[in-house]
């Protein structure tokens, strides 16, 4: 087992360092930190550190100076320069005295982790793999799934077995539980990884245009390379192709991808020459679609083709113990774009509703929620009155308990979806926007429910 | 509603382009430099956002990429009037909304945009 990296971090603004220091020890990174070069120094003449990170400009030595000390100190210690007076002039000097990398502030959060991840790759070390999250990198981005709860460890368990095979994968969970992410994960880990991952959104097109994109187009009397469109589905040659919100496909375009899957050849809109194509696929849905098989609106030999590995997506209502590092991380990723106005803590009470909530938009939902509440909030603290009025009405309302977790929650979401319907009259728009759901979602609540106005 | 066009303005496709959205009511900025594009993103929402493939200035994925930074939300559209296998799989892989090729004509691209402008639409009347 690879150590954990262990990091030196060094810089005399407080909050930006305990918000690097957060961020790094959520990344599975062992951190030490001060705001004092001196104290830096003693450090790295005890102990030995992998990378540190060093301010530019600190009161009684700079950065500078501090990088000379730790070379002399400790050769082999990689240096990161963090300055907020982005310069080349500066850039060049830190690395001549020995600096490996730059980050001007402000920097994004995964700009420093893929900086760090690109450093230790270069000393052969691995990055940190820390248990509460799944970290990749997909297209020379960092990505993160986050989750400790039993329920994602086992998904994360299961991406790694069944990324190298080439089986098709059905994801299926709510909008705004991370399906997409599952895929980028199970294409980085497969063999694979280095051909294409395209993705397409099912739902987003009429089906003329959606079957020209995903297939291809011929047109008219126009021959020849720069008159063909290609199609998505052929681009994905030899890589990984993710049909997003499968369940929108029309019947038509099913029998298709079903060939397509199943023959691995395909033809162009207006063209009579079949192609072959070698993509894994992998699709997601919302929809439980052996429903949608009984009401004749999804083929069930494609059902069948794409569930050869089902991963089903619980709502985040199904993994509380997750909201509370879900949190820290938005509020971290948030502090980390408006460093001017960090968030250092979460109210009790408002965490409190967080953990009861019972979340229809899923992580999106709570992302936005914390944005929102972060953007308004005038102190340091997200509080209960920075939340949305339909999750301040749970504040007074006592904790339910039913006779089992799962039935209790659906008749909470039930309510609460009946709650927001009548105090918007009805209206499916505004309903959709305070629940943070789109409207068919929605709409799919209020079928599944039975709802009706009263 | 309100839709950025890079392109060159002389050209024929942003004309058409330009006029059939502004008789849609549609708020229509042409540009032809995708950096200043990217700047005039930086400070404006646009509903729809439709790009020359072979704009010069910038790479085609480094402009939707930063496009995408200003707004990760943004419904792009990348049209070009010389296609090929390699230029269309490296649009592919940022996701975008639709891609077009000039030689399927107008009414295929006009399609495109109606749906995209559609959906920011019903966007926004859920705000």
């Amino acid at each position: 087992m690879a150590a954990t990296p262990k990091i030196l971090l060094i810089d005399d603004e407080d909050l930006l360092r305990e918000g690097c220091r957060r961020l790094l020890e959520m990344a599975g990174y062992e951190v030490k930190s001060s705001g004092n070069p001196e104290e830096g120094l003693r450090w790295a003449r005890g102990e030995t550190f992998d990378i540190a990170l060093v301010d530019y400009r600190m009161p009684g030595m700079t950065g500078i100076e501090l990088i000379e000390k730790l070379r002399i100190i400790s050769p082999a210690i990689d240096i990161v320069m963090m300055t907020g007076y982005a310069s080349i002039e500066t850039a060049v000097e830190a690395m001549k005295t020995g600096a490996q990398d730059y980050i001007a502030k402000p920097f994004e959060a995964d700009q420093m982790l893929e900086t760090l991840n690109r450093l230790l790759k270069k000393r052969g070390q691995l990055g940190p793999q820390a248990e509460e999250q799944f970290t990749f990198e997909h297209d020379g981005q960092i990505v993160r799934i986050i989750g400790a709860s039993p329920v994602m460890q086992e998904i994360f368990s299961l991406i790694l077995k069944v990324a190298p095979t080439e089986s098709t994968v059905l994801i299926q969970g709510e909008s705004g539980t991370g399906k997409e992410l599952i895929a980028k994960a199970i294409h980085t880990h497969s063999k694979r990884k280095n051909k294409p991952f395209i993705a397409m959104d099912c739902g987003s097109l009429v089906e003329s245009l959606f079957e020209s994109e995903l297939f291809g187009h011929v047109k008219g009397s126009f021959t020849g390379a720069t008159a063909t469109k290609h199609g998505a589905f052929e681009l994905a040659h030899g890589g990984t192709f993710f049909f997003d919100e499968i369940g929108n496909i029309s019947l038509n375009v099913q029998a298709k991808i079903l060939r397509a899957i199943q023959e691995k050849q395909i033809r162009r809109i207006g063209s009579t020459q079949t192609i072959h194509v070698d993509a894994r696929v992998v699709a997601a849905t919302n929809l439980d679609l052996q429903t949608a098989i009984l009401n004749g609106q999804f083929r069930e030999d494609l059902y069948y083709r794409l569930s050869v590995i089902p991963i089903h997506l619980p709502p985040l209502r199904e993994r509380r113990q997750d909201i509370p590092i879900l949190t820290d991380y938005f509020i971290t990723k948030h502090n980390q774009r408006r460093p001017n106005k960090p968030i250092e803590r979460i109210a009790a009470p408002a965490m409190d509703i967080f953990t009861r909530y019972a979340w229809p938009g899923n992580i999106r939902e709570l992302e936005n929620i914390i944005e929102r509440a972060a953007v308004i909030e005038d102190g340091n603290e997200i509080t209960l009155s920075s939340l949305p009025p339909h999750l301040q009405l749970l504040f007074n309302q006592p904790e339910q308990e039913g006779d089992t977790a799962i039935a209790s929650l659906a008749d909470l979401e039930k309510k609460h979806i009946h709650q927001v319907l009548q105090k918007f009259a009805w209206n499916i728009s505004h309903a959709a926007k305070a629940l943070g759901i789109d409207r068919k979602t929605l709409y799919d609540k209020i079928k599944k429910y039975n709802l009706t106005p009263q | 509603m309100n839709c950025l066009i890079v392109a060159n303005p002389q050209k024929p496709v942003a004309q058409e382009l330009d006029l059939y959205l502004r008789t849609h009511a549609v708020d229509t900025t042409v540009i032809d430099d995708p950096v200043r594009a990217v700047q005039c993103a930086q400070e404006q929402h646009f509903d729809a956002i439709v790009l020359d493939a072979r704009a010069h200035g910038l790479k085609i994925e480094q402009t939707i990429r930063l496009l995408k930074g200003c707004d990760p939300h943004a419904r792009i559209i990348v049209r070009t009037d010389d296609n090929s296998r390699h230029l269309e799989g490296r649009v592919r892989k940022e996701q975008i909304f639709y891609y077009h090729l000039d030689s399927f004509g107008m009414q295929d691209l006009q399609l495109a945009l109606s749906t995209a402008l559609g959906m920011a639409s019903e966007q926004e009347s859920n705000k």
